[in-house]
């Protein structure tokens, strides 16, 4: 099966089984196994977050806590059986790439995931996009 | 919220559904059409044609022309069983925005479409 | 009021686009209704028993003159001439058309409206007592923190889908009229002794199913706390709040569920946890949210502050004696002083409630020309300025003195001097089943009846609420009412379950269910005898609910069921 990388700075790449491989994975469809996992992560290894569905706003909250806990991280990568918007909101919470199958891919067209990314669906008081690596303008943090 | 939806057919019934554009009820025809006069709704005596009715239904959605068909018990004389039907298919039963007109008829302010609809509607 | 800069114009700017392009790819069927529904929710735009229905959130309740004729507009074009405030502060239009509700958000993003989370398992408009910044008995004035919440809650991507939809209520003073306690969270401010704005933070409280009275669960929070440590209690509900059964999954449950002792050392640890450099800005945000309240000039209206502040009752016996009232007038503008209109923090200033509850009208409904006058009204005497109360009312915060009788004339032309503000018939009526798709019953109609049937016997009930909800998710408060009224649907015949003895005020109390539900046609006259019993039997200065207390149950019950039927089921 082929895996797209679509991440924050717009770019889209092939992504192979064995890029994965290099990856740790954390699965948040189960938050509370995968809150204790996040302790024995590798903080200088990329992460990768399976997210569940696209109304369980639990992965939010777990995502919110893999990027603060992974701070010095450049690579925080979201997968699952992922909707436009819920990248969106993955790519607010730090995530810094999505890993998005090649149906899924075809399903929504490539418009509509990189306009999950445009700077105007980012708009938001309270987000925060993992700066380092994106080319998304300045949000306004209100916190 | 109770299940009004009818699964199998009692005395007759209709389908109902939301319209797309308007949101309004509107009620499934023999010739498959959707009309908002309740009177010209297709009465399915039995579960057979509510069955085929409902196939017509599940086009129109996949068509987009409507949304949330359901079928709707009715009694003999072709009138919804439960009152939540009965309410979608008159309208609310209290009359809404009672001193508009009276209010409006001093001011100058232009009279839209919608709203000289319901001038005419309570005068 | 709050004025937005240009990034809080951006960000409804955007939206409007957005939804615009949603609801084109909703017609052109590229969206199907199953993947439409939740977008168009996301703006408020629901789907009700006889049309859509958009709700339009009005931010703690605080509207300009400008909005207020934005709404009429969109009344009159889009749809039938009338919009209902509803009690969380907002206003519904029952009528729209999906082609045209993009022009809709349009336009209220003119008037820097807009409908975003007014539905949804996200934070809901947040609301707050209709006289902040203008009552007399006020501490700490909370709009400013209001806006601050409704920034930080805007889009918050961690928290746009929670287990269940989230309110919160801000008060600033002491008599509560925000319903705090009955809220997901509540929140009190105060000062502490050095003059610093600290807040309570009070969790869990609800109605729906299972009602709740909140619980105090952080005294004393300094301002510079505020926000991470909401933002814990939230991430904790977020991660542990149940979702397997909707029924259970307020935050009063978990709350209910954990104990309190547990959650708070779980927020705790979530707080502990958060990362501080985020909110590094958040005081500087507050300062910089307070710079865009643009307050009024009270002395514009040369009314002068008098050096000592006159008793509020006998203040309102000097106003009724005002010589451009006629005699035969007299009475009904004493009426009003005395039901409508409210003590101010500026001696030479009132607020005025404007009842939107006639008798026999629909509880909340208003027409355009009742907006477009009661705007007028507002640019000529109030500052521009009008209030949407939980109570589904209007307050217009600031009228000088001198000015009170040119309101009243005003509003009586609009058929709005109506002086049953706190009596029975200011009743709080959800839409019920004559829209609602939820509902089990109607609402609306018992609602008028009871008005109707009670405006004679009425008069000295004050503060004698009657609330109706048309199904168990208690849009309109039943549960704190001194008379609650439940519409169930039992075989398919409409219901009516009646509790006694609630409020919302800062001793909330959930009413008493009495016994069997009664017909429809029932509750009028039941709620007739209630008011005439309490007034037959109260002490002096008693209100309904001391009265209740003080007679127990049971001579209620016999009010309500009549003596037979009590002794048989005893
Ligand atoms: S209480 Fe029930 S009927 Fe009333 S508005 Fe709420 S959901 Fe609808």
């Amino acid at each position: 099966m082929s895996l797209k990388l679509l991440s924050i700075d717009g770019s889209v790449r092939e992504l192979s089984l064995e890029d994965m491989a290099h990856s740790q994975r954390l699965d948040a469809t189960d938050p509370e196994t995968a809150l204790v996992a996040m302790r024995k992560l590798n903080l200088h290894q990329p992460v990768t977050v399976t997210l569940g569905n696209s109304a369980d706003g639990r992965s939010f909250s777990v995502l919110s806590q893999v990027r603060q806990h992974c701070a010095q991280q450049k690579d925080v990568w979201v997968t699952g059986n992922l909707l436009p918007d819920q990248i969106t909101l993955a790519f607010q919470c730090g995530a810094t790439a999505a890993v998005i199958d090649a149906e899924n891919w075809e399903r929504r067209g490539e418009f509509g995931w990189r306009n999950a990314l445009s700077p105007a669906t980012q708009l938001g008081y309270r987000a925060q996009v993992w700066s380092e690596v994106g080319s998304i303008p300045a949000l306004r943090k209100t916190g | 919220m109770a299940n009004h939806d009818v699964k199998s057919v009692d005395v007759s019934a209709l389908v109902i559904a939301n319209d797309l554009l308007s949101g309004r009820s509107v009620y499934l025809t023999e010739t498959g059409d959707w009309t908002e006069r309740v009177e010209n709704a297709w009465q399915l005596p039995d579960d057979q044609s509510a069955e085929r009715a409902m196939k017509y239904a599940k086009t129109a959605e996949d068509e987009n022309q409507i949304i949330g068909a359901y079928l709707v018990a009715t009694d003999t004389t072709g009138r919804a069983v439960h009152i939540r039907e009965q309410l979608r298919v008159n309208g609310p039963s209290v009359q809404f925005a009672p001193h508009h007109e009276l209010i409006n008829s001093t001011t100058t302010q232009p009279l839209s479409d919608a709203h000289k609809s319901l001038v005419d509607e309570l005068v | 009021m709050y004025q937005y800069d240009e990034f809080d114009q951006a960000l409804v700017d955007q939206r409007c686009l957005e939804f615009r392009d949603q609801v084109q790819r909703r017609l052109t069927g590229e969206l199907s209704e199953d993947e439409f529904k939740p977008l168009r929710l996301m703006n408020g735009l629901y789907l009700q028993l006889h049309a859509y229905m958009l709700r339009v959130a009005i931010p703690y309740g605080v509207l300009s003159a400008e909005q207020m004729n934005k709404l009429a507009f969109i009344a009159d074009k889009y749809d039938k001439g009338y919009g209902h405030f509803t009690t969380r502060q907002n206003i519904q239009f029952n009528w729209p058309q999906l082609a045209e509700t993009p022009d809709i958000l349009e336009a209220l993003a003119s008037v820097q409206m807009h409908a975003i989370q007014t539905s949804g398992n996200c934070i809901r408009n947040i609301t707050t007592d209709p006289f902040a910044g203008v009552a007399a008995d006020e501490e700490v004035d909370p709009r400013p923190i209001a806006e601050w919440l409704r920034q930080w809650s805007t889009l918050h991507p961690e928290f746009r889908y929670l287990p269940r939809k989230f309110k919160f209520a801000i008060t600033g003073s002491a008599n509560d009229r925000a319903a705090i306690k009955l809220h997901d969270i509540g929140l009190r401010l105060k000062r502490n002794d050095a003059g610093e704005t600290v807040v309570d933070v009070w969790v869990g409280g609800g109605q729906g199913r299972t009602p709740k009275i909140a619980q105090l669960f952080k005294p004393a929070v300094a301002l510079s706390e505020l926000l991470p440590y909401l933002e814990a209690i939230l991430r904790v509900y977020n991660l542990y709040g149940r979702r397997d059964n909707k029924y259970k999954a307020r935050i009063k449950i978990l709350l209910a569920e954990t104990g309190l002792e547990k959650l708070q050392a779980q927020v705790e640890e979530a707080y502990a946890a958060i990362n501080r450099q985020e909110f590094a800005d958040s005081l500087a945000d507050l300062e910089r949210i307070n710079g865009r309240f643009i307050q009024p000039d009270l002395t514009e209206s040369g009314a002068i502050a008098d050096a000592e502040r006159p008793v509020w009752a006998m203040r309102l016996n000097a106003l009724a004696n005002h010589s451009d009232i006629a005699p035969q007038e007299r009475k009904h503008y004493t009426e009003w002083l005395t039901q409508c209109v409210r003590e101010h923090s500026h001696s030479a200033h009132a607020s005025v409630v404007i009842s939107l509850k006639k008798h026999g009208d629909i509880p909340g409904d208003m027409t355009s020309a009742q907006m477009r006058g009661v705007a007028d009204i507002a640019q000529s005497y109030g500052y521009n300025e009008i209030r949407v109360t939980h109570r589904q009312n209007l307050v217009l915060p600031q009228v000088a003195i001198h000015d009170l009788v040119s309101v009243w004339r005003a509003l009586q032309q609009l058929k709005l001097a109506v002086s049953n503000v706190d009596l029975p018939s200011d009743i709080i009526a959800c839409p019920g089943l004559d829209y609602c798709a939820l509902a089990t019953a109607r609402s609306i109609p018992i609602a008028q009846d009871i008005a109707q049937t009670i405006e004679k016997v009425e008069s000295g009930a004050q503060g004698m609420t009657v609330n109706i909800s048309g199904c168990i998710n208690a849009c309109a408060h039943h549960h704190v009412a001194s008379i609650g009224i439940l519409g169930l649907d039992r075989g398919g015949v409409e219901n009516y379950q009646i509790t006694l003895g609630g409020q919302s005020d800062q001793a909330a109390r959930l009413g008493d269910r009495m016994g069997p539900g009664i017909a429809a046609d029932e509750v009028a006259p039941t709620v007739e005898r209630i008011v005439h019993f309490y007034k037959q039997e109260r002490l002096t200065g008693e209100r309904f609910n001391e009265t209740y207390q003080r007679l127990g149950k049971a001579p209620f019950k016999s009010v309500i069921y009549g003596e037979e039927h009590v002794a048989k089921t005893a």
